[in-house]
């Protein structure tokens, strides 16, 4: 037992020495800053922490600002807030003490190295990251250690399996070094603004402030081999927050990989697309979760008149890295790559309910904006923060967030739909004199366009399918679920007449076919303003097409659900004589065979969901 | 502290014009060469002194990626004034003034106030916009024009003020019904209760009398 652990422990810190790109010789280093833990820098990876700094302070000649474990400059006037005692108490990092279990607190490190051999099922080879397993099997225990906190020399690779980045890592059809690689010499996409942006992600941060800091070019990497990977996404700011403090724990091709999982699968479609629409379903869904959890806060917004999410939009955007201490932070992170969006919803609800009586007391819409913006950094105790969030939400479930999630979805797609269709209505400027830009910008893609005519497309597809349920004189359902009868009916009303409705179907029907879009894929890798062709599609471009059609289907189908449930939800009809009814309606010639069998497969399962709750 | 009036304003523009180091410098008076991020909104508040009364400012600074426009709607609602910030030394920038424009047009109150303003007037060596050029744009549009410099502060002062200036003066030609909290501007604490509560089926004249004894 001894020796498999002093095995795993040499294994566990081995990997963090020498999985940064260039590494080597700072192992030395290591044992500096990890056996004063709580110094500067301790718990920042080694190859991260900028080395004149180190220099400086190897020579006790700090520089005049001090610096935390996070490297973090640490203003004196933040005093309140860094010196609170539940901040501060212990050092993050743990030291080789921690390890053997000396002090109180290694004993969770020993036990996750315990838990992780219990789970490493190979008898022979010796446990080692390699050896593991990508993924952690999901059990009772392991969710109760993460509630807990995960050790923080582990949190890389434990991050990495719980999420399921690292089964991403090993199943991509491309390495991070060849994303790397056609995504610095791509000339397009948004390099030119990550390049902006690099300095402004975590200016307050030595490993991030300056162009020679160490995380820059990490970061740098990442972010354009995300927009290259997402070309329906780009570069969305709030996406390098979530890198950056990545990039403090971890290598560069991990941290990529942990994103992609964030953008993936743990948060919902569309957070960081150009419309954003899935963030902002999310700022709904948090609204109805307050009126449900917290009443007496929901009154006082309501009161007061006050658009939280101009505000806990930067909460979900960043999952909390740009408002939280990263300390704070990391213990959020730990449920986050385990459990997903969920946690996020716990957690803002957990931070309004901690400060919802002091916001009750204050009695102007400026306070209350005000301590509200100012409510994340006021948080140093997370064991409260989590309790509390548990306790509050204690009945919040993922299906909860999920149905509320397609319902809010289901209106702003319709809101963005009606904004489209009436572009005659923004007339009212004086005639505009000055020239948009002649020449397209080959950093500004022209994808957003095509996404947001897709878009508006859906959401018109849904207002006319309430339409379209009211020509064709289906019934509204019964009240007391989730929808009111009246709700598609006014939604239907405000899809205006009918000659628009056949105008809106007109518009989806002018979605680019993916050949279209694959065709357009092919002209943007055409260098810049050059005529040559691109050589024959070689495996990568093929894999890049291959991926795109694959999204473009994806998104196509849920466009498709999310109609095909609303219309069920909105009409008390079995699901065949539905979508029959629809099919048999002039208006609709236009949704493909494939559009209506989702249609009529999401009904179905639908019908079953309910059939069960029903007959529980 | 107490103010007669609080009007809300917004800061809108492309990213990177420096619309945080704008409110950074009116709000507390220093330069930060390179800023955090703006993602969702920021506030800034200050009190300035209009005609003897004391007016409190409410700034609204927002984030500027193409993204987040979508979201931005509403930032609008419900703001007295905006300040549209350009960079002098990015023309695309100036260029974009129009869509920004449009949405404010669109989603704000018809009487708000816009400033225009050219930033970085610091970088003249690397000016990519003329001055007369943000001239035109202001007078054909109908809105306020100032140069700005975060950095050294020239004319950051007068920019916000003489757009506080301007919803005062619409305040005194009745333009603005400071009874409806929808147009931006609200009554201070010790004035509100009279002109809020006995004037309001007064309408303007009656509620400007509150603002003004």
């Amino acid at each position: 037992m001894a020796s498999l652990l002093a095995s795993s422990s040499r294994a566990a810190r081995d990997d963090q020495c020498t999985s940064g790109p260039e590494e080597g010789e700072e192992e030395e280093d290591d044992d500096v800053f990890v056996s004063s833990a709580g110094e500067p820098l301790s718990a920042v990876a080694v190859w991260l922490r900028p080395r004149p700094l180190l220099d400086r302070l190897r020579r006790a000649e700090p520089p005049d600002y001090r610096i935390d474990e996070f490297g973090f400059r640490v203003e004196e006037e933040d005093g309140p807030e860094q010196s609170s005692s539940k901040l501060l108490s212990t050092p993050f990092a743990e030291s080789p003490k921690h390890r053997c279990g000396a002090v109180p607190s290694g004993l969770v490190w020993l036990q996750w190295i315990a838990h992780l051999e219990f789970t490493h099922n190979s008898e022979t080879a010796p446990m080692s990251w390699e050896n593991m397993a990508p993924v952690l099997p999901r059990t009772d225990k392991l969710r109760a250690m993460v509630r807990g906190g995960v050790p923080h020399s582990l949190r890389p690779q434990i991050w990495l399996r719980m999420s399921g980045a690292l089964r991403k890592k090993l199943q991509a059809d491309m390495s991070y070094a060849e994303i790397v690689k056609v995504s610095s010499c791509d000339s397009l996409m948004c390099n030119r603004q990550i390049e902006k942006d690099l300095l402004r992600t975590l200016p307050s941060n030595v490993c991030f402030s300056s162009l020679s800091s160490p995380g820059v070019p990490r970061l740098r990497h990442v972010l354009r081999a995300l927009a290259w990977l997402y070309p329906d996404i780009g570069y969305c700011q709030g996406m390098g927050m979530i890198v950056a403090n990545l990039l403090l724990f971890m290598d560069e091709e991990e941290a990529f990989w942990l994103t992609a999982t964030v953008i993936e699968d743990l948060l919902p479609a569309s957070y960081y697309s150009s419309t954003l629409l899935g963030i902002q379903a999310d700022q709904r869904v948090l609204s109805a979760l307050i009126a449900t959890y917290l009443p007496d806060l929901s009154a006082l917004l309501e009161q007061h008149d006050i658009e939280l999410s101009l505000i806990t939009l930067n909460w979900f955007l960043t999952v909390f890295a740009s408002v939280l201490h990263v300390r704070i932070l990391l213990r959020v992170w730990d449920l986050f790559f385990y459990h997903g969006s969920l946690v996020v919803f716990q957690v803002a609800l957990g931070m309004l309910r901690m400060k919802e009586e002091e916001l009750c007391k204050l009695d102007n819409s400026a306070d209350i904006f005000n301590a509200l913006s100012d409510l994340p950094g006021t948080i140093d105790d997370v064991e409260k923060l989590l309790e509390v969030s548990f306790h509050v939400s204690s009945s919040l479930t993922e299906v909860v967030v999920e149905s509320h999630r397609r319902r809010h979805l289901a209106f702003l797609m319709n809101d963005q739909g009606t904004l489209m269709a009436s572009p005659s209505r923004v007339a009212n400027l004086p005639k505009q004199q000055v020239n948009r830009p002649q020449q397209v910008d080959p950093c500004e893609r022209p994808v957003d366009e095509t996404e947001r005519v897709r878009t508006a497309a859906a959401g018109a597809v849904l207002v006319d399918a309430a339409c379209l349920c009211s020509a064709v004189q289906l019934e509204p359902r019964p009240a007391g679920a989730l929808f009111e009868p009246g709700d598609w009916r006014r939604e239907a009303e405000r899809a205006a007449p009918r000659q628009e409705v056949v105008r809106r179907l007109t518009l989806t029907s002018s979605l680019p076919p993916p050949a279209a879009h694959e065709r357009r894929y092919v002209e943007e890798l055409r260098p810049a303003g050059g005529a040559a062709p691109l050589p024959g599609p070689d495996r990568r471009h093929r894999a890049r097409v291959t991926r795109y059609s694959r999204g473009r289907a994806r998104h196509e189908t849920s466009v498709v659900y999310v109609l095909g449930l609303n219309l069920s939800t909105w009409c008390c009809v079995p699901a065949g004589r539905l979508v029959g009814s629809l099919r048999s309606n002039p208006d609709f010639p236009l949704l493909s065979r494939r559009a209506w069998a989702s249609i009529s497969a999401a009904l179905v399962k639908y019908g079953e969901t309910r059939r069960r709750a029903q007959g529980r | 502290m107490s103010y007669a009036y609080l009007f809300k304003y917004i800061i809108i523009g492309d990213t990177g014009v420096g619309k945080s180091c704008l409110l950074l410098q009116f709000t507390d008076k220093r330069f930060q060469p390179v800023h955090d991020l703006t993602i969702g909104v920021e506030f800034g508040a200050r009190m300035i002194t209009i005609d003897g009364k004391q007016v409190k400012l409410q700034i609204w600074d927002t984030a500027g990626q193409e993204a987040f426009r979508s979201i931005t709607r509403s930032y609008y609602r419900g703001a007295a004034g905006a300040l549209l910030v350009y960079d002098i030394t990015r023309r695309d920038t100036f260029n974009h003034l129009t869509t920004w424009l449009e949405d404010a047009r669109q989603h704000s109150n018809s009487n708000m106030v816009i400033m225009l303003i050219g930033n970085k007037s610091d970088l003249e060596s690397r000016r990519d916009v003329k001055r007369e050029e943000g001239e035109a744009f202001a007078r054909e549009h109908g809105l306020i024009f100032m140069e700005t410099s975060a950095k050294t502060a020239a004319n950051v002062e007068e920019a916000f003020i003489n757009t506080a200036k301007e919803i005062y003066e619409k305040i005194q030609e009745g333009v603005f019904d400071i009874n409806n909290e929808a147009n931006g501007i609200k009554l201070g604490p010790q004035h509100s209760p009279a002109a809020a509560g006995g004037m309001a089926a007064g309408g303007l004249g009656g509620s400007q009398g509150g603002g003004c004894c």
